[in-house]
């Protein structure tokens, strides 16, 4: 069991960026995923059309010299980037699986009517579903579209700062939210703030107790805070592995926490030599953190030299 | 800070009580909320719950105990409402005047002892 770590699914990339993550660590959050909003994925086959440019996450996350001076007050700070593609219609969804979207720590897609709706709960491989709650959906949430995607893993986003100004957006917001809720039985929803200025940004146990406004119990509100977007980051996390159990990455792309995996390989392959029973076909790919699939070669090797940074490990 | 030698209590009620006790502090853009009376500061809040519940949502008694200079005031709702009454607060987003604002809630309590002490800020 992970401890409850606030997140902040939705925080707009603009300039002031980071007072509101300023604000927002001093309110509880400790995680935020910064939010890059694509209009449309047009591609570019007309000559009118200019091609979608997508910027690389790290000009859309804070710099690493604010990560560091946040970090000093908040150490478990993390930001994650995000990226959400508004679904006019049905055609270039491909896109979605481009190198420079795929980047993006977090997908999202903004569905608009039935048919997106239906097609990013049923087919498209994305973490999030979010929709414009300020206004009437137009369509009806049905529960089983609902229960696939939740099947899927993908959780659905309610956004709650543009409710905050307006009286009718508020009106529809609680209306589309309490919808979604009651349609889907309050599993796999995430509330995020979605905010512009500081002073939009509720604090975490503000947002657990609006929540429950819309329809949810106590455990759910909470779970929409903390454990959904766990979930959600997890999700994210087993696109980019092979059957969410394996993944491969070069050795030299260690970052410098694992790098302990080659040192032991190092030593594997001495005693190999040693031992004179060479069989290296898969020895060139580390496996990762999530890595689960180890053969029992190697397991037998753990258990004979465990050693500090091997119980690390394990204890991931 | 609690010295080592001074034993502390804890005492745990199992009664439903009747009120719930809030320390809310207030933020307005471009205003300084220190000088807030204590009848502008309640008529912010029953604007709030009126914005959100309606007239019935304003016809629930919210008491406001005590405004502290820094906009941080304690109120005490009726525990039945509370939920409500709190995310009425929450939702509440510009004022008549139509400056940006924000009720966030520090603390509850349904004791008003409760509230001397925040665990939050302790080391």
């Amino acid at each position: 069991m992970a401890a409850p770590v606030y997140t902040d699914m939705n925080v707009l990339r603009q300039p002031n960026l980071s007072d509101v993550i300023d604000l927002g660590i001093e309110l509880g959050f400790e995680q935020f995923a910064i939010n890059y909003v694509v209009s449309s994925l047009q591609g570019g086959k007309g000559k009118k059309n200019e091609k979608l440019i997508v910027p690389p996450p790290a000009e859309v996350l804070l710099n690493d010299e604010s990560v560091r001076s946040i970090q000093k007050r908040c150490a478990s700070f993390k930001q994650l980037s995000r990226l959400t593609a508004v679904l006019e219609d049905a055609s270039n969804t491909h896109r979605l699986g481009a190198a420079d979207i795929q980047a993006y720590d977090i997908i999202a897609v903004q569905v608009t009517n039935e048919k997106t709706f239906q097609l990013a709960c049923s087919t498209l491989d994305v973490d999030i579903i979010c929709f414009n709650l300020s206004e009437s959906l137009g369509f009806s949430l049905k529960r089983a579209m609902i229960n696939l995607a939740a099947k899927r893993g993908i959780h659905f986003e309610i956004v709650y700062s543009p409710a905050l100004q307006e009286n009718t957006v508020k009106r529809n917001t609680i209306s589309n939210a309490m919808s979604l809720i009651r349609a889907g039985g309050g599993k796999n929803v995430i509330i995020s703030s979605g905010s512009e200025q500081p002073i939009d940004l509720r604090s975490p146990y503000d947002v657990i107790n609006l929540a429950r406004l819309f329809g949810l119990s106590h455990s759910q509100a909470k779970d929409a805070i903390c454990r959904n977007c766990r979930a959600v980051l997890k999700h994210a996390e087993s696109r980019k592995t092979c059957k969410s159990v394996v993944s491969v990455i070069k050795s030299s792309n260690l970052s410098v926490k694992e790098q302990w995996v080659l040192h032991q390989k190092n030593t594997r392959e001495d005693s190999k030599k040693t031992d004179a029973d060479m069989d290296s076909s898969e020895e060139d790919n580390t496996e990762d953190a999530h890595g689960n699939l180890m053969d029992s070669d190697c397991e037998a090797e753990m258990s004979d030299a465990l050693e500090e940074p091997e119980k690390k490990k394990i204890k991931l | 800070m609690v010295d080592a030698d001074v034993k502390t209590k804890c005492f745990i009620s199992e009664k439903k009580q009747p009120y719930l006790y809030m320390k809310v502090s207030l933020t307005i853009d471009g205003e300084d909320v220190g000088q807030l009376t204590p009848v502008q500061y309640k008529y912010l809040i029953m604007q709030a719950l009126k914005e959100t519940l309606g007239q019935i949502g304003a016809s629930y008694t919210v008491d406001l105990l005590k405004l502290s200079s820094n906009g941080v005031a304690l109120l005490r709702l009726p525990r039945g409402y509370s939920d409500k009454l709190w995310a009425a607060l929450t939702m509440y987003g510009a004022t008549p005047a139509k400056r940006r604002c924000a009720f966030r809630v520090l603390q509850v309590s349904p004791f008003l002892m409760g509230l001397v002490v925040d665990s939050r800020w302790q080391q």
